[in-house]
């Protein structure tokens, strides 16, 4: 899969992809980390959440990763973490994001 | 991740994701959820909770419903939507309340249909409003009096004491009352007799009902004062200042609800009270009415007696207790009747040897309107079915012909479940609509029924439509929509459309006809049940009204005064009535005065152990004694059979005298004739007599001077039980009832009456001026009740099952019109048409009916104690109905019978 074909990545993914280069985590891991990052603007339900990880591995994103072994809660609980292809991804949305702010930039001034 | 473990609540929300995504993410959602609660924004005690559980739903709602509803989103995650989702609809824009959006197009979309058939619409929405209307206000009432915890403190711990009487209470004697305070099982129990008893305001003075109460009963009961306080212990010692607490209402009306009532002072039979406590007005302790509570040994009756309480002679106590932890109605029964044996041997009662009950509070108070009130609620709900079968009927009929449609859109690609879900819509809204107008109607009919309630049903007052009511109607209305619109709504669906499109839609409808048909049969069935119960009940009540009472109430008002007996002076009390009647005879419109102390249909009843000459000493019979006025027979209209009635001469200073009625003379003397016979109380009080006791239970024989016709005393159904009559004159009880025949029409008989009477003493208590027919009319109370109510129903089912019965004949002569033009083209002449078509009506009808026979007849065993003089399996009653429904049947079918035989043969050949 091609990253035309996926680009521009949706808000959810951007950050849940974003929350994952810190390393592997679970599902609540990487909703808690998002809304600490964003300062509560996207608080992620989990059918939100869920829908994203899946359409994300479908995609190639994400992988399932193993427990760290400091984790002292249920085994069931799945890990994931962020593939070659994610952190590809990851980096040219951030690119196109960039040109994108950089070209808004320039036409409208910022505000003194 | 993964705190605690995922709840019920949590799994039914997670079934709202599409059964393939469950299998992949349904683990990690549950655990997400169960973490996602430790969140501190859902720590706050109570709202927290609210606020979790809306997330989470709102989660499972939006998120899970979109993916159920959206194929491209569930096809980029590679789910298999089995029902294949939604179609056609516009996807993109649902978002969160995709699903509430979405029901809100069906309900849209429902509501079009339903307004394109206003009859149709109309006749469903007041048929389904009659059915839950009816059931809600009927539920309303029967929940309030059996379902409605009594208002204590745990009330189901909560049990009254008596004497055994089989299985109702009676009195307890005071050592009874005090051996029942000691026992184990008992957390605590407190004694209580409630009696009516004057009251002396400023102004004037009036009886009013209050209770003599151990100081316990407050504790007891688990009630607080609104204001003021309970009883001290040392409130409730002989000796003691008396004191009273009273219900708010005589707070409001007598004290002007001031706070300074308490310490205030209230006269109860001339003896200043201070009022201690207020209590709530619901407190019906130990019964309804009672508005009033001085200490146990402070009872009125006791002091006004001037009798010794202390024997097992006067039991007219009761008392309440709270059973201790663990302890059952079973156990306390088993300690009581351990203690009736040991006060048996240790003072034993010679006549009957009592035995002593337990009974739970509730059970005392609305156990004996159980039976009826689950009648009315069954009645009613047949009620509830027939309007069901009636919607369900009309709704298979709509849902038939809209064959067409329902292929359309099968045939441009909406699922099966998406049209049962879109019918189930509809009829969800019919029923909420139905709904809606029968809560109106509950609250009139429930204001109706309670107009007409006998009063002998306890706590009907505080009947209202709450939410428990409303929820009730609610789920009926959910239950009705079930009922009529799952069936109908999977037939439509059940088969492949396209043949619907391409056939006439004939051999479609006839499946849908039978079914019709079906229904029709159960509806006459279940009137027939309705009605025949309505036919018994009325049957008995005619007979009832039939009864001769043995006594004249026509014409007849009555009115009790209660003057104040000062030591034992009952000259004083001869006095006042020698002065009174005289004055209430000079009141316009009354032609005859006598007076009694036991006015038949009232409650007042003295019933006293008697012996007979030649009875051995520890022999006795019981038998009421009714006080009156030497010329009470007359006025009354209660016959003299033999022998003389009372005259001025027979007085203190003359033999006893006294008039048996039959069935004491026949008690006694079986076979004789009882004139001239003699007879004297079993036992005299104990201890010394004074002047008054010497009056009241002389140890002298009476002698029999005359044999008086039976009365059936205490209701129409009442047998007459044995009697005697004293003279006042010999037996000068202070508060009598005075009895006045009146003539013409007099508008301000009561005023004149009060008049008359204060122009002798004001002060002397009086009771409301009352009529006697009216209070016969009051004892068969519930028996009309039961006659208007079921009554009432039967007409409704009545009505319904033949809008029902012509609904499908209608429809059956519609679609039969192809068939009947060729018949009659054929030389079939009208009458033939005609009849043939009242004849299918009728073979419907006569299976409903012998269905409802017999089902009536199975039913009938569980009235049969409500009925007077009437076999529950009374045949003219249940041939009478059978007549009457096949009658109205062949009525209603005639009207579609008719309309067939008029079709013109080439129009209707012409027709699809």
């Amino acid at each position: 899969m091609s990253p035309r074909t996926v680009l521009p990545l949706p808000a959810t993914s951007f950050h849940i992809l974003l929350a994952l280069m810190d390393g592997p985590a679970h599902g609540y891991g990487i909703k808690h980390v998002v809304e600490e990052r964003t300062e509560g603007r996207i608080r992620l339900a989990a059918g939100t959440l869920y829908e994203a990880m899946q359409r994300l591995a479908r995609q190639g994103m994400v992988e399932d990763a193993p427990a760290p072994d400091d984790f002292d809660g249920s085994g069931r609980v799945r890990f994931y973490s962020i593939t070659e292809l994610g952190a590809t991804e990851l980096r040219t949305e951030l690119a196109r994001l960039e040109q994108d702010v950089a070209f808004a930039r320039a036409r409208i001034p910022a505000e003194r | 991740m993964g705190h605690g473990a995922p709840s019920l609540l949590h799994r039914v929300l997670l079934r709202l994701y599409p059964r393939d995504f469950r299998r992949q993410v349904g683990e990690q959602i549950l655990a997400f959820w169960t973490t996602q609660r430790l969140e501190t924004r859902y720590g706050t005690p109570g709202i927290g909770a609210l606020r979790y559980w809306f997330d989470v739903a709102r989660d499972a709602m939006g998120n899970g419903l979109r993916l159920r509803r959206d194929p491209r989103r569930a096809q980029a995650l590679g789910l298999e939507l089995l029902d294949g989702g939604l179609s056609p609809a516009p996807l993109e824009r649902l978002s969160f309340p995709g699903a509430l959006d979405l029901f809100l197009q069906d309900v849209r979309f429902a509501r079009r249909s339903l307004l394109r058939q206003p009859l149709f619409t109309s006749v469903a929405v007041i048929t389904l409003a009659v059915g839950i209307g009816a059931t809600t206000a009927v539920f309303s009432i029967v929940d309030t009096v059996l379902y409605r915890p009594l208002p204590y403190t745990q009330p189901d711990e909560l049990v009254l004491l008596g004497r055994a009487d089989g299985d109702q209470l009676d009195g307890l004697a005071l050592p009874e009352v005090e051996g029942l305070a000691e026992l184990q099982v008992f957390a605590s129990t407190a004694p209580a007799v409630s009696y009516g008893t004057d009251i002396q305001w400023s102004e004037y003075a009036e009886v009013m009902n209050g209770a003599s109460v151990g100081h316990q009963f407050t504790d007891v009961l688990g009630i607080e004062p609104i204001l003021g306080r309970g009883f001290a212990p040392d409130e409730d010692l002989p000796g003691a200042a008396p004191v009273v607490m009273i219900t708010e209402r005589l707070w409001r009306e007598h004290f002007a609800a001031s706070p300074d009532a308490i310490g205030d002072v209230m006269s109860i039979e001339n003896v200043s009270h201070t009022v201690v406590g207020v209590v709530r007005n619901d407190l019906d302790f130990p019964e309804a009415g009672v508005e009033f509570w001085t200490t146990f040994r402070d009872a009125a009756l006791i002091r006004r007696l001037d009798l010794n309480p202390d024997q097992r002679g006067l039991t007219f106590f009761g008392s309440v207790a709270r059973l201790r932890d663990g302890a059952s109605v079973a156990s306390a029964q088993a300690e009581v009747d351990a203690l009736f044996e040991r006060l048996q041997a240790e003072e034993p009662v010679n006549d009957m040897v009592p035995r002593g009950l337990v009974q739970s509070m509730h059970e005392a108070t609305v156990g004996g309107s159980r039976t009826g009130l689950l009648l009315f609620l069954g009645a009613v709900a047949l009620v509830f079915v027939i309007a069901c079968a009636n919607v369900a009927g009309l709704w298979l009929s709509r849902v038939s012909g809209r064959g067409a449609e329902m292929a359309l859109r099968t045939a441009l690609g909406a699922g099966r479940r998406r049209i049962v879900t879109q019918l189930l819509t509809e009829s969800l809204l019919l029923a909420g609509a139905g709904c809606a107008a029968g809560i109106g109607l509950a609250m009139a009919l429930q204001r109706g029924i309670l107009a007409i309630v006998p009063t002998s049903i306890p706590r009907v007052d505080a009947a209202g439509l709450d939410g428990r009511v409303l929820l009730f109607a609610a789920a009926l209305a959910t239950l009705a929509a079930l009922a009529f619109g799952v069936a109908p709504a999977l037939r439509a669906t059940g088969r492949d459309r396209s043949d619907v499109l391409r056939e006439s839609s004939r051999s479609v409808a006839a499946a849908s006809t039978n079914a019709q048909r079906m229904l029709v049969v159960g509806q006459i069935a279940i009137a027939v049940v309705l009605l025949a119960g309505a036919g018994l009940f009325a049957n008995s009540y005619s007979r009832l009204l039939q009864v001769d009472p043995g006594a004249r109430s026509a014409g007849v008002v009555l009115a009790t005064f209660s003057p104040t007996l000062e030591g034992d002076n009952t000259d004083a009390i001869r006095g006042f009535y020698a002065g009174l009647l005289p004055r209430l005879d000079a009141v316009p419109g009354v032609a005859g005065t006598a007076m009694t102390y036991s006015p038949i249909m009232g409650t007042s009843n003295f019933r006293q152990s008697i012996q007979h000459e030649t009875m051995p000493e520890d022999d006795n019979l019981w038998a009421g004694n009714v006080i009156v006025s030497p010329n009470y027979f007359e006025i009354s209209g209660v016959s003299l059979l033999r022998g003389r009635g009372f005259t001025e001469e027979d007085t203190l200073a003359t033999p006893h005298v006294v008039i048996v009625n039959e069935v004491l003379a026949e008690e006694m003397w079986p076979g004789e004739d009882a004139l001239g016979k003699r007879f004297r109380w079993a036992r005299g009080m104990s201890g010394s007599m004074d002047s008054f006791e010497r009056e009241f239970f002389p140890r002298d024989y009476m002698t029999v001077v005359g044999v008086a016709g039976n009365v059936r005393r205490r209701g129409l159904d009442q047998e007459p039980i044995a009697e005697f009559y004293r003279p006042h004159a010999q037996m000068s009880w202070p508060s009598m009832t005075v009895v006045l025949a009146t003539e013409g029409n007099n508008p301000n008989l009561a005023e004149d009456i009060r008049a008359a009477a204060a122009d002798i003493d004001p002060m002397v208590p009086m009771s409301a001026v009352r009529s006697l027919e009216e209070g016969v009319q009051a004892s068969v109370a519930e028996p009309r009740f039961r006659v208007l109510l079921v009554g009432g129903f039967a007409l409704v089912a009545c009505a319904l099952s033949m809008l029902g019965i012509y609904a499908v004949m209608a429809l059956t002569v519609n679609r039969q019109t192809h068939s009947i033009g060729i018949r009659m083209a054929l030389g079939a002449e009208g009458s033939a048409v005609r009849r043939q078509v009242v004849v299918d009506g009728m073979r419907l009808a006569a299976v409903g009916v012998t269905l409802g026979l017999g089902g009536a007849l199975w039913l009938s065993r569980t009235v049969a104690a409500m009925l007077y003089q009437v076999e529950p399996t009374d045949p003219p009653t249940f041939v009478g109905v059978a007549l009457l429904t096949l009658l109205v049947a062949g009525a209603a079918c005639y009207v579609p019978a008719r309309r067939a035989s008029r079709l013109d043969p080439v129009a209707a050949l012409r027709t699809d």
